[in-house]
């Protein structure tokens, strides 16, 4: 397995449109950085302003952290697609380029084979959130510094301890890395249904698109499936940012978000192994 | 099964919808076999060879290789099994090494040893160019890597579905020679299809033939030609009195003018007294040619096939 | 009879005589009194330590250098972040005395020391209502000890003040512990504007001095604001 897996990161890194993500990444990151610092911080003023009449707030709010926090804010709409670009050709890749012909007359099953890709997609899924997250983080104390952290939410406002942020950011990136699966599974699966390059991404932001809608559609109707659509616990990376943790949301949303990944991954197998090779 | 029975299939079927793309196919390669899969474009030797490979789910009917069941024990049934379908495709964005240890190590499950891959390579003439992207690669090159990668992991029966399509006649002729050194140096097993039949004429021992989905025939090459062994090509000339008195003649059966002359059936013993008595007649005889070619036969069969 | 009719009488004037010489208080004469020994002060520089542990607010435990110079300009530097309620710091004389119309409402013991508890009503302004506010100043110490303050319909801030004597001459505060208890009003511009949610609702806060120096020049520039800090 390790050995299928070695190749199927192999080949996913051979390839030229895997670098897209973490150049698109690479570039993003020290605009917005850049932007922040021609802007110079109003943005945390705008935040509080609120609370500037109640309180007399001291402190470097405007930090490494708090740009961190604001890039990941910003980009989970684009790292979606970033990672659609990638996992959506896993299956479909192989089939345009016809080298299942290569590969599935080989004495290796298609289960493993095709769990060997979704680890490899995943994997190349944490490598993006990783940068993204060593990126954020480590341009933005450089550039901006250290201090605590104001995070704001539906909840209230918590300002987390410079000390304690390291930790808070990391479960972050971590749950942030879990939705993010979500989304390489769908288009994994979709890169089984569909047999050319553009169709997964185009297909796996739709349908992202749509479920977001229902996510912020304020009707009625549609409250009682709200609690089980993926998007409506992609930002749980969220809840990292809290003091207390919220563990029973975490928890709700780890679970949800794990169950998508395991239909996603189930549903492929099933494809997958009954999929005839035709090209 | 005996264990010289490389491959037996079982009433092998697959359906696509209402259509039948194969249909009732019992083949039966055996060790040491060249074993020449024929028939027309679409008769289903391609489905017929992703079956066997485990491409294609069969809708019906059982393949067995090395004795083992390919549904149940797939990963054991294949471990002695190298293929090419249809063209080789590669990893274009690869280069021609890291292709053969992509392919090597699904059947190792492990990274073949670089000498390995690289004497294979050297086999068919591609160690200089080991080292560039597929996507430079000719034609005739994927092929021959098609061959190295089939070959690298040292199997015993190896299936090329059309493996000289789209080459040039010098490379259907290199082809041609790979497989008899394959089969006579090597001792592996060839199942090849094709819809050139002169070409599976010249290299199979056995074979079967494939139309409209079904199974016509299966048998020792040398058999299945016996029985087009009398076939006369007659060029003549004027070619329809010469049709004529052929037609008359008792020993002459079937005679039909094509564009090349007059085929008919003449028992080897009988074309002189025919030809004499053409030439007494007045006729010129230009040339008699013995037609007993597996094509010939794959044509009649073939032809009363799609007149059933 | 006639000696404890004497003594009686002596005892009288004498009490008469007291009241007589003390000056009737009003709320203003007790302001001016807490303003005449806030004004000894110039500037000061002070450590804070202390925690803000509200309702939909986490700050984490503060330590802060506070700055003040008179009449009231505030600086704080903090290494992290801090969150100190104005209405702590924002307890002024001065503009107890100008910006609100107070009532001697009498006198109370507190811990065994006579306080006078003072009504104050904010003058009015236009397009803002009156609020209401409690003060209890110290008879001995003229400084304040304990507010309530009613800033709006439905929110309350109780705050107690605990001084000390700095260098020898100088009351000033050593502890303030506060609660606050913001009922949601409709009718808060805050509330409506922004976020309910994101307005504290309860909660308690304490600040604790140390470490004072007093009236050591401290420049107007100083308190310029820098950028990046949010005042």
């Amino acid at each position: 397995m390790l050995n299928l897996l070695y190749w199927e990161l192999f080949k996913t890194f051979a390839k030229w449109r895997t670098y897209i993500g973490f150049i698109a990444v690479g570039v993003l990151i020290p605009v917005i950085l850049w932007i922040m610092w021609i802007e110079g911080g109003d943005f945390i003023k705008y935040q509080l302003r609120s609370l500037q009449s109640e309180f007399l707030i001291t402190g470097n709010l405007f930090n490494g952290w708090a740009i961190a926090q604001i890039i990941m804010n910003g980009l989970w709409v684009h790292v979606p697609a970033l990672i659609a670009l990638v996992a959506g050709d896993q299956l479909s890749g192989e089939a345009t380029a016809g080298t299942f012909r290569l590969t599935l007359i080989r004495p290796v099953s298609r289960a493993r084979f095709l769990n060997a890709k979704y680890l490899a997609t995943l994997l190349y899924t944490f490598a993006l959130v990783a940068v993204i997250g060593v990126m954020a983080v480590g341009l933005g104390l450089w550039i901006f510094g250290s201090g605590d952290l104001i995070a704001i939410d539906r909840e209230g406002i918590v300002i987390l301890s410079e000390a304690d942020l390291p930790m808070h950011f990391l479960f972050a990136f971590a749950l942030a890395m879990w939705s993010m699966f979500v989304v390489a599974s769908l288009a994994f699966f979709i890169s089984a249904l569909v047999e050319n390059a553009i169709g997964p991404i185009i297909i796996t932001m739709t349908v992202i698109a749509v479920f977001y809608i229902i996510t912020f559609l304020p009707v009625a109707s549609v409250e009682g499936i709200k609690p089980w659509l993926f998007t409506t616990h992609m930002n749980v990376w969220q809840q990292a940012l809290r003091d207390p943790y919220d563990w029973s949301a975490i928890l709700e949303s780890v679970v949800v978000l794990g169950a998508y990944d395991l239909a996603f991954w189930g549903a492929t197998m099933a494809l997958f192994l009954r999929k005839d090779i035709l090209s | 099964m005996t264990p010289d029975i490389i491959l037996r299939t079982t009433n092998l079927g697959k359906k696509y919808r209402d259509r039948w793309a194969s249909q009732a196919i019992d083949l039966e390669v055996r060790r040491g076999d060249v074993f020449g899969l024929l028939g027309p474009n679409g008769a289903g030797k391609s489905t017929t060879i992703r079956m066997i490979l485990s491409l294609i789910r069969p809708t019906a009917g059982r393949v067995e290789l090395f004795g083992r069941d390919l549904h149940r024990e797939r990963e054991k049934a294949l471990q002695k099994v190298a293929g090419i379908v249809e063209k080789p495709d590669f990893y274009l964005y690869l280069s021609a090494f890291r292709n053969m240890q992509i392919a090597g190590s699904l059947t190792l499950g492990r990274t073949p040893e670089s000498r390995k891959v690289m004497d294979t390579l050297a086999l068919v003439g591609l160690a200089e160019r080991a080292l560039d992207r597929v996507k430079t690669y000719s034609h005739g090159m994927k092929q021959r890597l098609g061959i190295a990668q089939a070959l690298l992991t040292d199997p015993e029966f190896i299936l090329l579905d059309e493996p000289t399509n789209g080459l040039d006649p010098q490379g259907m002729k290199e082809v041609r020679e790979l497989v008899r050194t394959l089969s006579m140096e090597r001792g592996i097993t060839i199942l090849l299809s094709s819809h050139l039949l002169n070409e599976v004429e010249q290299v199979a021992t056995r074979m079967a033939i494939i139309n409209r989905s079904r199974m016509v025939v299966q048998g020792e090459v040398k058999e299945l030609l016996k029985a087009s062994a009398n076939r006369v090509l007659f060029k003549l000339s004027p070619p329809k009195k010469s049709l004529a008195l052929l037609s008359a003649m008792r020993t002459v059966k079937e005679p039909a003018l094509t564009e090349e002359g007059i085929i008919a059936n003449v028992e080897p013993k009988h074309v002189p007294a025919a030809v004499a008595a053409l030439v007494t007649a007045g006729v010129r005889v230009h040339g008699v040619e013995s037609r007993h070619s597996l094509e010939e036969y794959f044509l009649d069969i073939t032809s009363d096939n799609s007149e059933q | 009879m006639t000696r404890s009719a004497i003594l009686l009488l002596f005892t009288a004037a004498f009490v008469l005589s007291a009241a007589a010489q003390r000056p009737a208080m009003t709320a203003e004469t007790v302001l001016k009194r807490v303003k005449a020994n806030f004004d000894a002060v110039q500037d000061y520089t002070v450590t804070l330590t202390g925690t803000v542990d509200l309702e939909r607010l986490k700050v984490p435990k503060m330590n802060v250098t506070l700055y003040f110079k008179q009449p009231n300009r505030f600086k704080t530097e903090s290494k992290g972040t801090s969150f100190i309620p104005r209405n702590l710091l924002d307890i002024n004389p001065a503009d107890l005395l100008s910006k609100f119309d107070g009532t001697l409402m009498g006198e109370e013991m507190m811990d065994g020391r006579m306080q006078y508890k003072l009504r104050m009503v904010t003058k009015p302004v236009k397009g803002r209502p009156a609020s209401d506010s409690y003060v209890w100043v110290d008879g001995g110490t003229w400084t304040i000890t304990r507010m309530e303050a009613y800033p709006t319909e439905g929110r309350r801030i109780e705050i107690l003040i605990e001084s000390s004597l700095i260098d020898g001459k100088y009351t000033l505060p050593t502890r303030i512990r506060a609660s606050f208890d913001f009922s949601q009003n409709p009718d808060s511009l805050a509330e409506r504007v922004y976020n309910p949610n994101r307005i504290p609702r309860k909660g308690k806060a304490e600040l604790v001095y140390s470490g004072y120096r007093v009236n050591t020049g401290l420049s107007d520039e100083f308190f310029e604001q820098k950028k990046n800090e949010i005042k």
